[in-house]
């Protein structure tokens, strides 16, 4: 009896050892390696198509998919890894772009809520249920009618459940009332204001609703009025006369920006080239010469100097080397056509 | 009378978790609007690019290709677009007007034409005027790098080559001016 009471647990304790170590083994023992196309297959399967409704890379007839999945192929190709290639789409795309929330941040809240909801509901289905039982041992017996021991007052239990629920969904309902207005006014204080409504709002250039150059010069001069030392104010007046071909208007709204911001590089290369077209050379070298010495590399500056020393100063070497210096710090600017034929025609001797 | 207590103090608390997150559900819900928005790329060193100009356009001139690393020093707006892409059609205006406003003031646009045909792309360029340097992204490998999920997408890179917005849906030029020139009085300061 002593030796079977002995021997039983054994067995049982033999036979589990020999289960796991075979489990272990299955486990640990290395599948055959798996194909690239299947590798791929795995990591699109992984990621979240991010044009779609909830549907993977490996699934989805997107063409962003598919070319989702031509870079994964060429990165497997490439040699990097799984866990890399990931990391590469989230990085772009942000954790959502995977199909299983991470372990850190709002996915570990997001992991986490499959055991804390239930666990939640559990509790409260629980303090109910609790609430529910004492309730009906608390009750009077349903076959005890007492026409004469009637209360004088009703006992709490008895009383109509009715108003007291609906007074509680008013007051939910007030509360999320409450949350809908305050989050959209938080929503309306923290969003930038919507295309429609900037348009008498900053109406520097030519804007949405508005292409027309008199429409756009209208809101900048009311905009002037309203803001007076407003730098950004006169500025786009001063664009939007310049646009219209009204220079002067253009130059006094230019030197109001310099006596409001001496230093501002828009405007001073603007009077600049004013002074240059009006046969004053040195005082446009003089103004541009400052602008430089506070932007050093501003394009529009280094032409606006290149044309002053090159045309106006016959400075030729200076007046190429500023030429240059715009052509390598505006690859893709407005006078780059202008400048070679200058600097084409300087080769020569000066331009007239 | 307990655990009368308990079941008020219980529904005090749903009451006030379910406002919280509704609260936040709709703040953050209600937030994603069409313009500027999140993305992991922000604050982080734009990706690098070379891609080849769209054949035909104008303002590549000698400029065979656009490389993002040789505009470091510039804000660069990198636009993605295609010519089946309607919103892209209604932003033309306003791009044009910020690359008129900006070339010559470090500021560079550079149109990344996606998913798209080739003659479509460039009958597209022809009839909108741009002017600014498009390339082709063929393969669509710049867009994947961006994360960019539809067009228009446009991204902003600060002159030390940082992205600093992203902008979905179809941009706004003073919106989208205003934080230029913030940048470039950030660069010149």
């Amino acid at each position: 009896m002593t030796v079977r009471r002995r021997t039983g647990p054994l067995l049982v304790l033999l036979a589990t050892l020999t289960a796991l170590a075979a489990l272990a083994v299955v486990g640990v023992r290395p599948g055959p390696a798996p194909t690239r196309a299947a590798q791929a297959y795995r990591i699109a399967a992984g990621l979240r198509c991010p044009v779609c409704q909830d549907l993977s890379v490996a699934d989805s007839p997107a063409p962003l998919a598919r070319q989702m999945r031509h870079r994964i192929t060429a990165d497997l190709a490439a040699g990097r890894s799984a866990a890399l290639i990931r990391a590469r789409f989230v990085s772009a795309y942000g954790p959502s772009v995977l199909m299983s929330p991470t372990g850190t941040g709002v996915g570990t809240v997001v992991r986490a809520l499959p055991v804390v909801v239930p666990g939640a509901g559990l509790v409260v289905g629980g303090v109910l249920l609790r609430r529910w039982l004492s309730g009906r041992r608390a009750a009077p017996p349903a076959r005890a009618p007492a026409p004469a021991r009637r209360p004088v007052s009703r006992p709490r239990q008895a009383a109509p459940r009715g108003p007291r629920w609906r007074r509680r969904a008013v007051v939910l309902a007030a509360a999320l009332a409450a949350a809908v207005g305050v989050s959209t006014a938080l929503v309306g204080a923290v969003q930038p204001r919507s295309a429609s409504s900037t348009v008498a709002a900053a109406p520097g250039q030519t804007v949405r609703g508005a292409p027309d150059g008199q429409a756009a010069l209208a809101a900048a001069v009311r905009r002037v009025r309203r803001h007076p030392r407003d730098v950004a104010a006169h500025l786009a007046l001063a664009r939007a006369y310049a646009s219209l071909g009204q220079q002067r208007l253009a130059a006094i709204e230019y030197l109001a920006v310099a006596r409001v911001d001496p230093g501002n590089a828009e405007a001073s290369t603007a009077l600049a080239m004013m002074a240059f077209v009006a046969r004053a050379p040195a005082e446009a070298k003089r103004i541009v010469d400052r602008v430089l010495r506070a932007h050093p590399g501003y394009p529009e500056a280094l032409y606006t100097r290149g044309l002053v020393q090159l045309m106006g100063l016959r400075h030729l070497s200076a007046g190429r080397a500023d030429l240059h210096a715009y052509l390598r710090v505006a690859p893709f600017g407005a006078h780059r056509r202008t400048v070679e034929t200058l600097l084409a025609l300087s080769e020569k001797g000066p331009p007239r | 009378m307990t655990t009368r207590r308990t079941g008020t103090l219980l529904g005090m608390v749903a009451v006030v978790a379910l406002v919280v997150v509704a609260c936040l559900l709709l703040a953050t819900g209600l937030g994603r609007g069409n313009a500027v928005a999140a993305s992991p790329l922000v604050g982080h060193r734009a990706p690098d690019f070379t891609l080849p100009a769209l054949p035909g356009t104008v303002a590549t001139g000698s400029e065979r290709q656009v490389r993002l690393s040789a505009l470091r020093g510039q804000v660069v707006l990198v636009n993605f677009w295609a010519s089946w892409c309607t919103e892209c059609r209604d932003e033309q205006a306003d791009l044009n007007r910020l690359w008129t406003r900006y070339r010559d003031a470090r500021v560079v646009v550079v149109g990344v034409d996606f998913q798209d045909a080739a003659g479509d792309a460039r009958g597209f360029v022809a009839r909108s005027g741009a002017t600014y340097p498009v390339v082709a992204d063929r393969r669509s490998q710049t867009a994947l790098a961006y994360g960019v999920r539809g067009i228009p997408e446009t991204y902003l890179v600060a002159p030390d080559g940082r992205l600093v917005d992203r902008v979905v849906g179809a941009v706004d030029a003073d919106r989208l001016g205003r934080r230029i020139d913030a940048l470039l009085d950030g660069a010149r300061s």
